[in-house]
């Protein structure tokens, strides 16, 4: 998050200030990546491309806030990644779930992994391992860092359910990570 | 979709467990504080521990590999921009043939297309605002740099760079359809997760501090006085304490092997030159090179990828001249 020193950063990005633009997509392009990894892991990076080329033709147009602003960038996401899975759908020669069965259980760096108890790559493959709504709900709400309401409004779901979503999601980790210290694997 | 009720039954099956034969039983509350990041340690349902150790590390710092698309959105960024910018060339479709020739002589390599200057000097800026806002590490700074750059801070900031993973830029023009951008209009949240300035990762933290060592006796430091520094220091918990915590994360060898220190990196030979890393100072003497270049001519003579390290070592381009005159002046 940028703080109090949003509305100044938006404003100078809308000027065309490339700094200030550039301070928006580091604050916005890891938790944007990492939503999209777990929607979406062999072509995150491409939907975020997506996404920031439609933020940037709109940019001028937005208003609200910091959280608006970042509930409008995912929102974005997410209808890169819909249009992104039609497409998929209308040529199924594309091997999509193989890339991203292999995307999923593909190991982490064993260097980065060695640096960090869990990695931020590891922790997502196993939020994407739940089922696709409980996923989405847990991203946005633990790594776009947007509340319950914005989370409803961005999925199309209401926010009674999105909370019965994330809860069956935290219930269903805690039972595989049970299993998996159970059965002395690693997370 | 009565889906109150449906939350309602979820929280009687899970609460209505009377004599605790469901150890993943979650109250509404503690799941909302949890999903929030805002559980301690100690307020954490032992059976819940693990998951708000995921839920954290989903949610942790920024990786290099995560900062480094950053040059197709500057493009797309660029493209889109409004032209009330004096810099005339920038819409230009055309070249004259006597530009064109110009372009093609002055860069051999057929890749590089046009406004590649800008580009990295947008980079630039990038990596200074990296500075700036990922907190001053070193890997945020170079992370977002093209390939010479990359070279270049190899040099200058031994120890952080990984290689970076095969990012799949987006061509700028890919998406032709004009979508009008969704705006939202809900009554501003509350509650987001509180994110601190982002950790030193260890490689970032080890390369800030083989940089910050490679100075010797009353250079030492000297590369780094800018954020990267700050974040060092930060990191150290305060300045006097960098040299302790340098010692900590990233001993200096004694002169025998290529090993880096315990904490395990891969692959981290690249990183370092050959020969002995306690006299060896790329980072100090190419640094003092550029200056020099720079003094001597200011901005004209110096490659932009050059210029482009110095803007980020000296953390800013209007901090480049001060910083040249210390180090070469």
């Amino acid at each position: 998050m940028i703080g109090p020193a949003f509305p100044e950063v938006l404003a100078a990005a809308v000027r065309g200030d490339e700094r200030a633009f550039a301070r928006l997509w580091l604050d916005l392009q890891p938790p944007l990546l990492r939503y999209l990894r777990v929607l979406a892991p062999s072509m995150a990076e491409d939907l975020a491309a997506e996404t920031w080329l439609e933020v940037v033709r709109g940019l001028g147009r937005f208003t609200g806030d910091e959280l608006q602003f970042r509930s409008w960038i995912f929102l974005i996401a997410r209808h890169r990644t819909i249009d992104w899975r039609r497409r998929v759908a209308r040529q199924v020669t594309e091997p999509v779930p193989v890339d991203e069965l292999a995307d999923l259980v593909a190991p982490d760096d064993p260097a980065a992994a060695a640096l960090d108890a869990i990695s931020s790559r590891s922790a997502l493959a196993l939020i994407a391992t739940l089922t696709q709504d409980q996923a989405e709900v847990v991203t946005l709400r633990v790594v776009a860092g947007l509340d319950v309401a914005q989370v409803a409004e961005i999925v199309g779901k209401p926010p009674g359910t999105v909370r019965v979503l994330a809860h069956r999601g935290l219930r269903r980790l805690a039972e595989r990570l049970g299993e998996n210290a159970r059965s002395g694997r690693a997370v | 979709m009565a889906d109150e009720d449906a939350f309602s039954s979820e929280m009687r099956r899970l609460l209505n467990d009377p004599d605790g034969s469901d150890p993943l039983a979650l109250d509404r509350a503690t799941a909302e504080r949890l999903l929030a990041g805002e559980l301690g340690p100690a307020d954490t349902p032992p059976a819940y521990a693990g998951v708000a150790e995921v839920l954290a590390a989903a949610a942790g710092p920024p990786t290099i590999d995560e900062l480094a698309g950053a040059a197709p959105a500057l493009a797309a960024f660029r493209a889109a921009r409004p032209p009330a910018s004096p810099r005339a060339e920038r819409g230009r479709a055309t070249r004259t043939p006597a530009e064109r020739r110009r372009a093609t002589r002055r860069r051999p390599a057929p890749e590089r297309p046009a406004g590649a200057g800008r580009l990295r000097v947008g980079l630039a800026a990038l990596a200074v605002a990296a500075a700036v806002s990922v907190g001053g590490t070193a890997a945020a700074v170079t992370g977002n740099l093209p390939a010479p750059v990359q070279r270049l801070a190899r040099a200058v900031l031994p120890g952080t760079m990984h290689q970076a993973p095969g990012s799949s830029p987006a061509p700028a023009d890919r998406r032709a359809d004009g979508q009008a951008p969704e705006t939202t209009s809900r009554a501003p949240g509350t509650s987001t997760r509180a994110t601190g300035p982002p950790a030193l990762t260890g490689s970032a933290a080890r390369g800030l501090c083989t940089a910050w060592s490679a100075g010797q006796g009353d250079t030492k430091g000297k590369q780094l006085d800018s954020a990267s520094f700050q974040a060092l220091a930060a990191a150290a918990g305060g300045a006097g304490n960098i040299p302790a915590y340098c010692e900590r994360i990233a001993p200096v060898p004694s002169g025998s092997g290529p090993g880096q220190g315990g904490s395990g990196q891969g692959g981290s030979g690249q990183g370092q030159p050959g020969g002995s890393p306690r006299d060896a100072t790329p980072a100090a003497a190419t640094l003092r090179e550029l200056c020099k270049d720079y003094l001597a001519d200011k901005t004209r003579k110096l490659d932009a990828d050059a210029l482009a390290t110095l803007t980020a070592v000296a953390g800013g381009a209007d901090q480049v001249p001060a910083y040249c005159e210390r180090i070469a002046g």
